[in-house]
């Protein structure tokens, strides 16, 4: 942990002697160019050794540019364009957008995708959390399903009437370690977790797991869930 | 910044008084080629510190083709990265990019949520991706991925897509993807075209298809979805739309729905 602190602190003075040494070198303000063509945008960047965007690729990698404190996004686009997709669905932001297009939704999201979400959702676990709440949005869905119905392999049903499960197999660990947020979708206070899982039962902690620092940060409230005073 | 986190549920405000957030960044800024940011942001919650991370991105531009890239964030509680991002662009000349990524995740919760003391795998992803603009009419792009998670269950996803406007009044757009691994198969794309027949009416169809199996136990399954659409502009204030879609999967043998807009700009 100290060595991760001095490496952030010796970032942090490195920044600002950069900061200071050439800080008359201002960037280009783009909106001037707003109403330019891509390949105008593109052929001024390779000139001026950035990198060009807004390409195939900007849906997948525009996070990253837009996650920038001084980025330039606004010198184009209102902040409504970005809600446009990010909170409003699609319905345009202005009679010049077109929402009788295809639905503004990730690629991935094709083919009502309903159908193939099972498959998709297994996909970077956190790609799915960015825009939508795992309680509120998946469980608005799933909770209307029969226990067992969903196909996790952990809650498939067993037995000649299938009135058990099968969660007592190693299926439910690793499907947990996967995708711990699909958990808490139906069990958001991990009660089902507690039942097995507190005080020496069977440790679900991981292997360099940093009690004191969660001990500290809630005062103990976390660990008193599965533990005894005293006994941690 | 700073500020009470408020939480609306269905029942109106969830949020308690001991609610907030608060945050600080430091960011490079004046030195053209290079962008750096260190950030730090902490959450509180009834039980104490909910969320305690510091956060990092950084851009570096090299030889007038090469764009460095990262992006961080470290969770001080779990004292790991629960995001971390590294990348390479190359483009040799302005129609040309070329990706190199690698990615990795570990999930973290609130401190005061029992799942913050799980054990959870990590999960890591690799990318590499060419992007072609040809000319006016024709741009190319292909990508290999490759997700990796904690317990041997990798996945391989290829793509490839095209951008063609054959007459300036014509857009076709084309992808296709296939994905293999932990039990499961992908394998579809879509194809949109848009066409402007007259300037204020403007038409686009579209076909989405897939075959994809969950499990051995449920075997291959098609999903399809055929939508089109028109929006024709009345004046300078007005513009009406019209959308309708059919979907046609494991659920519905048809599943239309539509939609109509008509919008005025005040």
């Amino acid at each position: 942990m100290k060595k991760f602190v001095s490496i952030i602190v010796v970032l942090s003075l490195g920044l600002f002697c950069l900061q200071q040494k050439s800080y008359a070198d201002k960037k280009v303000s783009h909106a001037e160019y707003k109403d330019s063509a891509l390949s105008d945008c593109n052929d001024c960047h390779k000139s001026e050794g950035v990198a060009p965007n807004h390409d195939a690729d900007f849906l997948r990698g525009h996070r990253v540019l837009a996650g920038r404190s001084n980025k330039n996004c606004n010198q184009c686009h209102e902040q409504k364009w970005c809600l446009d997709c990010h909170q409003g669905g699609g319905t345009g932001d202005d009679l010049t957008k077109s929402n009788f297009g295809r639905d503004y939704t990730p690629k991935s999201h094709r083919s009502g995708f309903v159908s193939i979400h099972p498959i998709k959702a297994q996909d970077n676990p956190q790609n799915c959390y960015r825009c939508h709440d795992a309680v509120a949005f998946c469980n608005s869905c799933h909770n209307r399903f029969p226990k067992g119905s969903l196909r996790i392999k952990s809650h498939l049903m067993l037995g000649p009437n299938a009135q058990g499960y099968n969660f007592i197999t190693g299926e439910h660990a690793s499907e947990a370690r996967r995708n711990l947020q699909s958990c808490q979708t139906c069990h958001p206070e991990g009660d089902v977790c507690i039942q097995c899982h507190s005080s020496g039962k069977t440790r679900p902690h991981p292997r360099n797991w940093k009690a004191g620092n969660i001990k500290d940060r809630t005062n103990a409230k976390m660990c008193l869930k599965c533990h005894l005073p005293g006994t941690f | 910044m700073g500020g009470r986190n408020v939480i609306f549920n269905l029942g109106g405000e969830a949020s308690n008084g001991r609610d907030y957030v608060w945050g600080l960044a430091a960011n490079l800024a004046g030195v053209k080629t290079t962008d750096a940011e260190l950030s730090y942001f902490m959450k509180l919650d009834d039980a104490g510190i909910a969320r305690d991370q510091l956060g990092a991105t950084f851009k570096q531009y090299l030889l007038n083709s090469v764009k460095l890239y990262g992006n961080a964030r470290f969770d001080l509680t779990s004292e790991t990265f629960s995001e971390l991002l590294a990348g390479v662009k190359y483009y040799p000349v302005s129609n040309l990019v070329l990706t190199g990524e690698w990615y990795q995740s570990y999930p973290i919760f609130d401190n005061s949520s029992i799942f913050s003391v799980f054990a959870v795998d990590r999960y890591q992803e690799g990318v590499l991706r060419v992007d072609y603009t040809l000319n006016d009419k024709a741009s190319v792009n292909a990508g290999y991925s490759r997700q990796v998670y904690g317990e041997g269950s990798d996945v391989n996803v290829y793509q490839i897509g095209t951008r063609l406007r054959p007459i300036e009044p014509v857009q076709v757009s084309l992808n296709y993807d296939f994905q293999n691994g932990n039990g499961n198969v992908l394998n579809g794309g879509g194809a949109e075209v848009t066409y402007e027949p007259i300037k204020p009416l403007e038409l686009a169809a579209g076909l989405q298809y897939d075959v994809y199996q969950r499990d051995q136990a449920t075997g291959r399954e098609t999903a399809r979805r055929y939508w089109l659409g028109g929006k024709y502009k009345l004046n300078k204030t007005m513009t009406a739309s019209l959308r309708i879609e059919d979907n046609v999967n494991h659920q519905f043998t048809n599943d239309w729905s539509g939609r109509a807009v008509f919008n005025y700009d005040f």
